[in-house]
């Protein structure tokens, strides 16, 4: 019953504070209700095989969970882009994102402003730095639900109940790997690191487009310039595994590999 | 204008949502758990997924149509669900609702 127990884990993670306990309690009733009746008319214990089969039937964790939040609140720009489902973990994200990004803000700033005074200028500059950073944020986390709402809407079945390495359930202690590499897995590693890339990149020759007219005071320390490439490198193969696996998602020692190989090499790079 | 392929799934969703509701209520003027609940229903042409099924007992419930309480039965905690007072007034009303809406529904599909 390892597979259930992890499921179980997997929708509570989703569900609403107050109602935790008592909805996994009634799911749990349920799911063992359904194994139940499965051993009855197949006459013999379940294997992991069959219960698989009737936790994929159940459901993905986050779409079971997102059906106890009542909430009916959805993103759309003439069509839909985020369903009820996935709106509430798109806010908490967003919020989430937001709220680091303003804290990383007025840190700058702050900064700034102790080592140089000058507060009107650097008021005057701060709400168009902030506008173009939530602008951004905005974009970002919005694109990348749309997707996912999109890939679970197409493929709701396209989840494994086993698979360790997958996104939904890294919190999880690991079954025995068997399974595959999530696409989805592959797709946000290339999207995020595709990302940060490009902020990496813009932060490092046009600063202005992040900081605005404060980029002009802020100056990275040399030990960045030497990381850079490293980094950048490491990111790069990274994005490459993610790319193959998205092809042959079977290869699952192909991330193990890489990922040890990584943390070599990170550890090499920050030493 | 090319049609929407979901549509008629998406229009049937929806006609199959408001009825649901007062299958559920029916279905329970004699107390059941979740699992058998919609083994009921499907036994009366009225298939329901878990997914929609729980959510909608809690929403029930929460809005006092519905009391529940665990207890034990062939030695397993179940849930089980009953109509409450205000339900059954409910129930009711919406059952001669539904009665009024099918018979004008009859007499103008009939033309």
């Amino acid at each position: 019953m390892e597979l259930l127990d992890r499921y179980l884990k997997a929708v509570r993670s989703y569900l609403p504070a107050a109602q935790k306990d008592d909805i996994v309690r009634e799911l749990s009733e349920d799911i063992h209700a359904k194994i139940e009746d499965k051993q009855a008319e197949l006459g013999r214990p379940l294997t992991d095989a069959d219960i698989e089969g009737i936790l994929k039937a159940y459901g993905h964790p986050l779409l079971v969970a997102g059906r106890y939040r009542q909430d009916e609140r959805s993103v759309a720009f003439g069509k839909q882009l985020i369903g009820p489902l996935l709106f509430p973990f798109y806010m908490r994200v967003l919020q989430f994102n937001l709220g680091v990004t303003s804290v990383i803000l007025f840190f700058i700033y702050a900064v700034l402003f102790i080592s140089r005074g000058q507060p009107y200028s650097l008021l005057s500059s701060l709400p168009s730095v902030f506008f173009w950073q939530l602008l951004i944020q905005f974009a970002v986390v919005t694109a990348i639900f749309t997707a996912v709402d999109k890939h679970l809407a197409k493929h709701p079945d396209r989840w494994d109940p086993r698979k360790p390495g997958h996104a939904y359930y890294a919190h999880l202690p690991e079954v025995a790997e068997t399974g595959q590499v999530s696409r989805m897995e592959s797709i946000s590693t290339i999207i995020g690191l595709s990302i940060w890339l490009v902020w990496l990149r813009v932060m490092q020759c046009s600063p202005f487009f992040i900081l605005g007219p404060e980029a002009a005071y802020v100056k990275f320390a040399p030990v960045w310039h030497d990381l850079y490439t490293p980094v950048v490198l490491l990111a790069f193969v990274c994005m490459a595994q993610a790319g193959i696996n998205f092809v042959r998602p079977d290869w699952v020692r192909l991330r193990s590999y890489t990922r040890l190989a990584m943390g070599v090499a990170a550890l090499v790079v920050w030493s | 204008m090319t049609l929407d392929p979901n549509l008629f799934e998406n229009i049937r969703l929806e006609l199959r949502r408001g009825s649901l509701v007062l299958a559920v209520l029916a279905q329970l003027r004699s107390e059941q758990y979740g699992y058998t609940l919609r083994k009921a229903l499907a036994e009366h042409g009225m298939e329901v997924d878990e997914g929609t099924l729980y959510p909608l007992l809690r929403r029930l419930e929460s809005q006092g149509l519905l009391v529940s309480e665990w207890r034990e039965e062939d030695k397993r905690n179940k849930r089980f669900y009953v109509l409450s007072a205000d339900g059954k007034t409910i129930f009711k009303q919406l059952l001669a609702e539904w009665k009024n809406i099918d018979s004008s529904l009859n007499g103008i599909v009939k033309g």
